[in-house]
């Protein structure tokens, strides 16, 4: 079931009337089973692993707490951060390896590793890893019931796509969860709307982005571009808008999740737009991974910045793909770093410097896009000496301005609704505001949504 | 203790609901304003589902018939080879006995067959009339996995038309969920599918001129193109807003061949089948040819075989016809799989109680063909005579015998 279709809205409504009617101790293991069952009608097979996943982290980490010798502490460190680590680049891993395999004649072996990626498990594996570290760590005291950590680590909305979350911030909503007031009823309202429109705007979007990446012919200068926008746009909108229906929910159950997207290509330098993207991974990553070996390699600052990255786009995937996209954001990261430590320090720009920097951000954005959405790296480099390449046959038509005008308007569109349902709330939420916004929002969405595509980050 | 805060939930639930209810509302008031028996702008007779939303429509008229209803189905193939005004003059010699109508529909799906025939079944029996003859139309080569796969995805929403309680009844012992996913949308929205409302909407904003899909291969040389332009221009001028989803004066019968465009036509033939007689040599990469004949979908034969029995129960002849095929795409196929296709239509006539017809008995050449895969309009009108001639004796036999 998907979060955006009817029978998941029939069946969370009627489950969303349960949940608020059972008294507040029951709710957290109403929510488990709420999630086990939603997971189940998406992937009934990977249930076990999900569930076993969740039980072994949390057998693990109730004796790390305990454990006062800090050699046994390390052990079962290991052994937590381990079995998550294996569990995702097993099922990450194992479909390139299967195709290498068969590639060498292996095909016995590539049989044996021709399996499906379980869905979530990118997402489900960090929670449990920064669960591990954090109690290892001493950060944290871990639930001492099951219950409360299950209800954390299952959790439904985020359980597919994100945002990352992390179990100090989730447990202790969940051992004081209660029912929704109307203020937070209408926000999640507000919320999930959105999110179903920028969906929308994005399944809009995907046919433009693909017919200029799938093309088998070499494309204008234009359509160039048009694509790589409407890319940029369909990328946000899916991502962003998954996570505003996830926070919907989430708010629906009594629950706050953290913000994961905070107007991403208004973004001034590559580590801002790290800020303001995917804000739970690269947080994740800076305290999970970058801090870590920055502590172990304290001379290393920049090759730890790109091993980080390239770590970040493997996650994505096992292919070079990925880790050419997670070495340039590395290289970007990293030089964009010694040169603010160089020359400008941590100044905010201001003015037409701040336009210029965003600009340029935006543009080193979409160049790092075409790593992430070419099929390989041949058709990646061919892409982008097109989006470059002055000889490229250019047809200055009508209908090509219109679709690029109408990309770039999806982005600004796509912004502004973010900035409204972000920042504005006391507007937004003024009952003639919105309500006629719903209601058109959701006869556009129906009417023009176009075929629904399924959720990028489903995919990692 | 229970939560003091219920009526918040119920309150968010309502106002959820209200706002998709009043959406819902929305769009069915703006899908109304398209009339099911024109064709939108841009659109042809067998366009999407607008000849399938017009058939529906149609189905009340159909059914109040004074005459002896014959009810004929089938895909595109046999759609516009049946020309119900011929068909009728030819069965029963002039005398007006019969009312025959043309329902088939481009990529004609066995989920549709099923749920029209439902939809036809209740119709009937609602108002306690029987149909006279059912002509069932089945083209084998359209029931193999691929493409039976390909005419969903290319006509996703054709059966949700004639979807229904009973339908989605049926439908939710084998898959609930989407069962459930179309009753809400069945529920909210009406017969259509919103996002084929958001088309139509598009289509009228950009108001472009209605395409020319005459059913008729492209002309090649300039004597053969100008006469297809002019064809074209007469179909415009008779039809300024495309081709009708549905002509009630034609019963449903494509409006090709109809009298002011008829010389156009002629002319547009003659010069086509001199084209077809160097030979039309079938296209590697499509028509029936292309399909497995061994990978008929099980599945889909026994939706067909349920669909003409439930028009057997309230129909006096039941008829499952073979598509016409293009002796030109045949002939490089293997005799085998030409009878195998021959033997699943057997199937289903013989698994249903239905009488098979077969006219791929060399009766018709490849230039009666307009392109690939349809009898050009005078073919057509030969094809329905020939079928009344085959069908006349057995109703006959039966009348006598009652």
């Amino acid at each position: 079931m998907r979060l955006d279709s009817g029978v998941f809205l029939v069946f969370f409504a009627a489950y969303f009337l349960v949940y608020s009617a059972v008294p507040a101790r029951h709710k957290r293991v109403l929510l488990i089973a709420g999630s086990v069952a939603f997971y189940a009608t998406l992937s009934l097979r990977f249930v076990p692993l999900f569930l076993g996943v969740g039980l072994f982290t949390f057998g693990v980490t109730s004796r790390l707490h305990r454990e006062t010798s800090e050699a046994r502490r390390r052990h079962l460190l290991w052994l937590g951060v381990g079995a998550n680590v294996l569990t995702l680049v097993f099922f990450k891993g194992a479909l390139p390896a299967a195709g290498l395999l068969s590639t060498l004649g292996l095909r016995s072996g590539a049989r044996l590793l021709d399996v499906a990626i379980p869905l979530g498990v990118s997402f489900y594996t960090l929670q449990a890893i920064s669960y591990v570290v954090d109690v290892h760590r001493r950060l944290y005291e871990p639930p001492r019931s099951l219950v409360s950590f299950l209800g954390s680590f299952t959790l439904f909305p985020n359980l597919l796509s994100g945002p990352i979350v992390r179990s100090s911030f989730l447990v202790p909503q969940i051992e004081r969860v209660d029912t929704v007031s109307w203020s937070m009823a209408k926000r999640a309202l507000v919320l999930f709307v959105a999110g179903l429109a920028k969906k929308s705007i994005a399944d809009r979007l995907a046919p433009a982005a693909d017919s200029a990446f799938d093309a088998t012919h070499a494309i204008s200068l234009l359509d160039a571009w048009t694509g790589l926008l409407a890319y940029a746009g369909q990328l946000y909108g899916d991502f962003s808008g998954y996570t505003d229906m996830a926070t919907a929910l989430a708010l629906l159950l009594g629950l706050e999740l953290p913000i994961n997207f905070n107007l991403p290509y208004l973004a001034t330098s590559p580590a801002d737009f790290w800020r303001r993207w995917h804000i739970s991974l690269s947080t994740w990553l800076r305290d999970y991974v970058y801090l870590p070996l920055g502590v172990r390699f304290r001379r290393r600052r920049y090759s730890n910045i790109v091993l980080t990255w390239i770590l970040a786009g493997l996650w994505h995937g096992a292919s070079w793909l990925y880790l050419l996209y997670g070495l340039y954001h590395g290289i970007l990261l990293a030089a964009t770093d010694w040169l603010s430590r160089r020359f400008s320090g941590d100044e905010p720009a201001r003015g037409y410097r701040r336009v210029l920097q965003t600009m340029l951000t935006f543009y080193l954005v979409l160049m790092g896009y075409v790593l992430f959405r070419a099929h390989s790296v041949v058709a990646a480099f061919h892409f982008l000496a097109m989006l470059h390449s002055s000889h490229a046959p250019s047809i200055l038509s009508h209908d090509a301005i219109t679709r690029a005008a109408a990309c770039a308007a999806a982005l600004v569109f796509c912004h502004v609704l973010d900035h409204c349902v972000q920042r504005r709330r006391d507007l937004v939420e003024r009952p003639w505001i919105m309500w006629p916004a719903a209601v058109i929002a959701v006869t556009c969405v129906v009417l023009f949504g176009a075929t629904a595509h399924p959720f990028i980050y489903f995919g990692f | 203790m229970a939560s003091p805060r219920v009526p918040t939930a119920l309150r968010t639930v309502a106002a959820a609901a209200l706002v998709v209810l009043t959406g819902g509302a929305l769009v069915r008031t703006i899908a109304a304003s398209f009339d099911p028996f024109q064709p939108y702008p841009g659109h042809t007779a067998d366009y999407g589902i607008t000849r399938s939303r017009a058939i529906r429509s149609a189905l009340p008229q159909i059914v109040a018939s004074p005459q002896e209803g014959v009810i004929f189905l089938g895909s595109s193939g046999l759609g516009r080879a049946f020309v119900p005004g011929v068909f009728d003059d030819a069965l029963d010699h002039g005398h007006g006995r019969y009312a025959s109508f043309n329902l088939a529909q481009l990529l004609f799906q066995p989920e549709t067959a099923l749920a029209m025939a439902k939809v036809i079944r209740q119709s009937y029996e609602a108002s306690h009339k029987r149909i006279g003859i059912t002509i069932f139309g089945v083209s084998v080569p359209e029931l193999t996995r691929g493409a039976v796969q390909a005419a969903r995805r290319g006509m996703p929403d054709q059966a949700f038309v004639f979807e229904s309680g009973d339908v989605l009844n049926d439908r939710a012992h084998a898959d609930p969920l989407g069962a459930i996913g179309d009753g809400l949308d069945l529920a909210l929205f009406g017969n259509v599918r919103p996002a084929q409302v958001g088309r139509w909407v598009e289509d009228w904003m950009s108001a472009g001129p209605p395409a020319c899909a005459s059913g008729m291969q492209p002309a090649t040389g300039g004597e053969s193109a100008a006469a297809q332009a002019t064809f074209c221009d007469e179909l415009r001028t008779q039809f300024p807003r495309g081709v009708p989803a549905w002509n009630p004066k034609t019963r449903g019968g494509f409006d090709f061949g109809l009298p002011e465009t008829r010389p156009a036509l002629t002319r547009l033939i003659e010069l086509q089948a001199s084209a077809a007689s160097t030979p039309p040599l079938p296209n590697a990469t499509h028509g029936p040819a292309l399909k497995d004949p061994n990978d008929i979908d099980d599945d889909a034969v026994r939706t067909m075989v349920a669909a003409v029995q439930e028009l057997q129960a309230v129909t006096g002849h039941t008829f499952v016809l073979r598509d016409i095929l293009n002796p030109a795409l045949l002939e490089p196929l293997p005799a085998e799989e030409l009878a195998h296709w021959r033997a699943v239509a057997e199937r289903i006539a013989r698994e249903s109680d239905a009488t098979l017809l077969d006219l791929n008995d060399g009766t018709f050449v490849a230039s009666d063909f307009g392109d690939r895969t349809h009898l050009h309009p005078l073919a057509a009108e030969r094809f329905s005579s020939l079928l009344a001639a085959r069908v006349r004796p057995m109703v006959q036999e039966h009348r006598a015998s009652r």
